[in-house]
């Protein structure tokens, strides 16, 4: 095999080099705000936006002049002209006049170069076994599906592994950012009116947290001292993310918080560490804590990782009881899904599907002694009504166009009437857009915390009931109230995916008018 | 011991808020029950309408038990 054909350095590749760099970039813009700061997320941002920029017009550029019959018209030498009078007064400007810093610019800007380094290091690894792009016999990393319409194709699975771990590790920080710019506002509020025991237990540690850490400490000043040390003590930031999410309810898996919940795998953990000599305070104690809810999100993972992988690999014609189970779960949303999106149900089946079962099983995760739902988490929620809301814009922006979408957020006007009242229609409908994610998280999280809460209520009442009743034997009351949020979670859940089908299918052209 | 309003306010307020959910899941459930009866052909689309406005109607209590979540630390 010739070295031309086994290392295609084209226009493909170019363009995947482009798709990889850009949610590389993306990603890293994340986790760069959201743990160095704001600054150097700007600073990387705009250095990967330069390089990308650069890129994309040499290779617009290269497309036009490398063909067997070169385009070389004037927008061709007007953009080679333009490129570097372009690339470097961005940087000027990037760097000289908003004061970016120089760091995180170069290393957003050197992005682009990394990728494209890898990129030829995986592609001369494919050379090297003789394959090709596309090759069935290639291993999985390389793996191209050639699916007519799939929205997996050209997507390795590495990848896509690869951005899930990202996200999740991405999201419980996500409320640090929120506290950046909102510190002022509403936490200090709340801070100044806190209870006189959380300026008690803050003096008591002598902790020199300011005001937005006063409000952590409210929500855990009614847990006893030793576990407000630990946490109190922990980093501003830790205080930050939890004043700012709102989350007095979680209870940090301690169920002597202000809102009862029942005791999971990580409680247990922690009690069993501790009554054996460890610290609080170290790490691997402290960080299972603190990420409860992403040990639970990553056990229910692997869970559906087993299960789907064991249902899909050995298929039979007969199919035996677990892959018959899936089958009937996987096809019954799928014609479900079919009755509002109809022929488009294909290409939107693997989000909404993932949705649904990823939502439902988290539910019921409560259910099960040692557990617990990381839905009851407003971070948990948020995280997912932040991804339907970027898929759903993502597919009125594809599916519309650019200006299609515009159109679509201006309520598609038609007639003059319709133009005149942009104005006023384009704010209303932004905000609506926004109100979407924020309703669905309240929603979920709202009502899986109250089931929660209730079953840990009713199991109190348990102990409660045997002194005053003269029983001998506790009579499990939460048990009829299980029955009930097996449904509700089963309807939570059911909710969830089928408003973000709704907004999908919102955004997709309407061919009947 | 201080009295603190909120100790009844919050209740009352979700009590309120559960109320007129209640009687808007009431008059929903109702009107699609009458619409399935009249076209038990079409009971699929309206059960999945019905279910939509079900969750609309429903998250306004879950506003309000949110906020008694939020405050509850100030009683």
């Amino acid at each position: 095999m010739s070295a031309e054909r086994s290392l295609p350095l084209d226009h493909a590749f170019l363009r995947r080099v482009r798709t990889a760099t850009i949610v590389l970039g993306l990603l890293g813009s994340l986790f760069v705000t959201l743990y160095a700061g704001v600054k150097p997320g700007l600073g990387w941002t705009a250095g990967a936006g330069v390089a990308l920029a650069n890129f994309i017009l040499l290779h617009w550029i290269l497309v036009r002049v490398l063909r067997p019959q070169p385009m070389l018209g004037p927008k061709v030498y007007a953009a080679l002209g333009a490129k570097l009078p372009l690339i470097f007064g961005s940087v000027f400007l990037a760097v000289g006049v908003a004061k970016l810093p120089l760091l995180w610019f170069s290393l957003g800007f050197s992005l682009l170069f990394v990728v494209v380094l890898l990129k030829v290091l995986g592609q001369l690894l494919v050379a090297k076994q003789g394959l090709t792009i596309g090759d069935p016999r290639e291993g999985a990393a390389f793996r191209m599906r050639r699916q007519p319409n799939g929205p997996m194709s050209t997507k390795s699975k590495i990848g896509a592994a690869l951005l899930f771990v990202g996200l999740s590790a991405a999201a419980p920080q996500l409320p640090r950012i929120v506290a950046h710019f909102d510190q002022a506002s509403w936490t200090t509020d709340l801070a100044v009116e806190s209870m006189p025991a959380a300026q008690a237990a803050e003096d008591a540690h002598g902790t020199d947290a300011h005001a937005t850490d006063a409000h952590a400490a409210d929500s855990h000043a009614a847990t006893d001292a030793h576990g407000g040390d630990a946490h109190v003590a922990g980093d501003a930031h830790g205080g930050d993310a939890h004043a700012a999410a709102g989350d007095h309810g979680e209870g940090h898996g301690e169920d002597h918080g202000a809102v009862k919940h029942f005791p999971n795998l990580v409680t247990y953990i922690t009690w069993i560490a501790t009554k054996a000599g460890v610290s609080e305070d170290t790490t691997w104690l402290k960080l299972l804590n603190e990420y409860e809810n992403v040990f639970f999100n990553i056990l229910l993972a692997i869970f559906f990782a087993v299960v789907t992988s064991k249902a899909s690999r050995a298929r039979a014609m007969i199919p035996g009881k677990l892959q018959n189970t899936v089958e009937y779960a996987v096809e019954s949303l799928y014609e479900f899904v079919k009755g509002i999106l109809g022929h488009e149900a294909r290409r939107y089946i693997p989000f909404i599907g993932a949705l649904f079962f990823y939502i439902w099983g988290m539910n019921w995760m409560g259910l099960i002694p040692g557990f617990k739902s990381p839905t009851a988490y407003l971070n948990t929620t948020l995280a997912l009504a932040g991804c339907t809301f970027l898929y759903v814009q993502y597919t009125g922006i594809t599916r519309l166009g650019p200006l299609g979408w515009l159109h679509h957020l201006s309520g598609s006007p038609n007639d003059p009437v319709g133009w005149a009242m942009v104005p006023l229609m384009l704010p209303l409908e932004i905000i609506g857009e926004i109100a979407k994610p924020v309703s669905l998280s309240l929603r979920l999280f709202g009502n899986v915390m109250g089931e929660d809460t209730l079953l840990a209520l009713f199991a109190t009442l348990i102990t409660i009931g045997i002194p005053a009743l003269g029983l001998h034997v506790g009579v499990p009351l939460h048990i009829p109230f299980m029955f009930l949020a097996l449904l509700a979670s089963t309807i939570q859940a059911l909710v969830f995916t089928l408003l973000a089908t709704i907004y999908i299918s919102q955004m997709l052209p309407h061919e009947d008018h | 011991m201080e009295m603190n309003l909120l100790g009844l306010g919050l209740p009352l307020g979700l009590g309120l808020a559960a109320l007129g959910s209640g009687m808007g899941l009431g008059r929903a459930v109702s009107g699609a029950m009458e619409a399935m009866g009249r076209q038990p052909e079409a009971a699929g689309k309206i059960q999945v309408s019905m279910i939509i406005g079900l969750a609309f109607i429903e998250a306004l209590t879950i506003y309000a038990f949110v906020t008694v979540f939020v405050l509850q630390g100030k009683l």
